[in-house]
């Protein structure tokens, strides 16, 4: 499989991902995706006056949806803050390894470090017991019953607005929403560390989670 | 304390501008904000099919039978203009 | 024999297919006035049929009735025959007829303004009586200032389905400030483009878009206290 650069005036075509959602279609424009046939490409998708977005691997967590596509896109693409653009792009093949169950494995990786925020800082704040209920937590619904109740004074004590957050998580997580969860884990830790920077670096754990698991790591990306 | 990262818009703000949003005529910037948002946020994507499930259902309010007394009123004025009236 | 009010009181014979140039406008719309200008009844009586309800419903934004809606219908219709020989054809043909038919609706709401039942003359302020379905989280919220603290119940096909879904809708259109409701008949019910709904109503881009999305998030906001309603 040829790699791809993204040189402006290369003509080679540039591979990147794609969310879509159930049935090939579109989030936002709702159209549907023309999906690879007996082992050839898609047809090329192009709209006047709109380009096509896709991801590169630290955009992915911004994009979660229920289906992975590797696309390609037309020279020249475009690099944006949290994805690229191109004139045109075509469907190679679905990532089989992201399915529901990948998709609910993420959501509760992600609230599993909201969790662990909450219990560092509850451990630091002396609130050990508690600490020790919410680490016991069997399920991320017991886990949200558990938070939920440590996070009474949010404004006053750092530990309970974790405890917040995580009891938000592991709510979005139990019912399979989770790009929520993983976006609440992220404000999380710029909770924690009372910095905005960090959020960018959680997303980036995000992207490698997905990457590894839905064997995204092994395909060369453009370096844009 | 540290709250939601600066660049998320808030839910609030989000359904303010989806008329624009619809349209087209948000900047490159903040529609990536609205798409990133409706990606993270059941309750606003939630908001936005019943938002649009509102203007599909309008649409068909849309009523084609002109009544035939308005129907004959209009006929001769129609007339009576033909004829300099 | 119904009367016909004519508001200009002109009887000058308007010449056949003589005619202001129209050298502006789209070959459609040059066809209708040509065939208007030479009498042709068939064609008058499409174009009243295509753009009738239109016509009652922005009409009664100024008016305080549906009867008296209708009257401006026909006084500009009689304002529009008689224009038809100096239309220039700057802008389009319907948005030029809506101009004729706001200023009649205007002409008549104003004489009629001591009668006009308060409800016509709600304010945008009236609407927020309606206790809120949903709620957002205040600004000092912990985590998620101004995002949803109660958000939006799934509304589910059958509710929308229902043919009380509709009436609503249409109760809450009515129950408009009339330049919203205005803007929301021309484009969501009767499907306008936007640049034809500034046009019409001498509105700005920015201006129609804002009265739009006031009337949708309205009417969305009827829709789903009535959705609501519904549910155990």
């Amino acid at each position: 499989m040829p790699s791809a650069t993204g040189d402006t005036g290369a003509e080679t075509p540039v591979r990147a991902w794609k969310f879509l959602d159930s049935g090939h279609i579109a989030p936002f424009g709702g159209h549907v995706w023309p999906a690879p046939a007996a082992g050839s490409p898609g047809e090329w998708v192009r709209f006047s006056g709109r380009e096509i977005f896709a991801c590169r691997i630290v955009d992915l967590p911004w994009w979660i949806a229920s289906e992975l596509w590797e696309i390609e896109l037309e020279a020249p693409v475009r690099a944006m803050e949290t994805q690229v653009a191109a004139a045109a792009g075509r469907l190679l093949r679905r990532v089989l390894a992201w399915d529901s169950a990948t998709l609910h494995a993420y959501g509760v990786a992600c609230a599993e470090r909201a969790r662990d925020l909450a219990l560092d800082a509850l451990t630091r704040d002396g609130r050990l017991e508690e600490a020790q209920a919410l680490a016991r937590a069997p399920s991320m619904l017991e886990l949200c019953r558990v938070a939920r109740g440590l996070a009474g004074e949010a404004r006053e004590r750092l530990s309970s607005n974790l405890a917040g957050y995580g009891a938000e998580s592991s709510m979005r997580a139990s019912e399979g929403a989770a790009a929520a969860a993983a976006n609440i884990t992220a404000n999380a830790v710029v909770a924690a560390l009372d910095d905005p920077e960090v959020f960018d670096r959680e997303r980036q754990w995000q992207a490698q989670w997905i990457a590894e698991r839905a064997g995204l790591a092994s395909i060369p990306v453009a370096a844009l | 304390m540290s709250t939601a990262r600066r660049q998320d818009i808030a839910c609030r703000e989000l359904v303010e501008i989806l008329t624009e949003f619809l349209e087209g005529a948000l900047d490159e910037q903040l529609r990536t904000r609205v798409e990133q948002h409706l990606v993270l946020c059941p309750g606003c994507r939630e908001y936005l099919r019943q938002f649009r499930a509102t203007i599909g259902a309008t649409r068909k309010l849309a009523e084609e039978d002109l009544p035939p007394r308005v129907r004959e009123n209009l006929l001769n004025a129609f007339r009576d203009w033909r004829h300099g009236g | 024999m119904p009367t016909v009010v004519s508001p200009r009181g002109s009887l000058k014979e308007p010449e056949a297919t003589h005619g202001a140039d129209l050298a502006q406008l789209p070959p459609e719309d040059r066809t209708l006035v040509d065939r208007l200008r030479a009498g042709d009844e068939a064609t008058f009586l499409a174009i009243v049929e295509k753009n009738h309800w239109a016509m009652i419903r922005v009409a009664r934004g100024y008016v305080a009735s549906e009867g008296v809606a209708e009257e401006v219908v026909q006084d500009a219709w009689v304002g529009i025959l008689q224009g038809l020989e100096k239309f220039e054809g700057r802008c389009p043909l319907r948005a030029w007829m809506f101009r004729i038919l706001i200023n009649c609706a205007k002409m008549r709401g104003g004489r009629e303004a001591r009668s006009v039942p308060f409800s016509a003359l709600e304010s945008e302020s009236s609407g927020g009586e309606q206790r809120p379905v949903e709620t957002f989280r205040p600004p000092d919220d912990p985590r998620w200032p101004g995002h949803w603290a109660r958000g939006p119940e799934r509304w589910t096909e059958e509710r929308l389905a229902d043919a009380e879904a509709l009436s609503r809708i249409r109760a809450e259109i009515e129950k408009l400030p009339p330049n919203q409701r205005q803007v929301m008949t021309l484009r969501d019910i009767e499907d306008w483009d936007s640049a034809e709904v500034c046009e019409a109503l001498g509105i700005s881009e920015a201006n129609q878009r804002v009265l739009l999305h006031r009337a949708r998030t309205r009417v969305r906001q009827a829709l789903a206290i009535w959705a609501a309603e519904g549910t155990p």
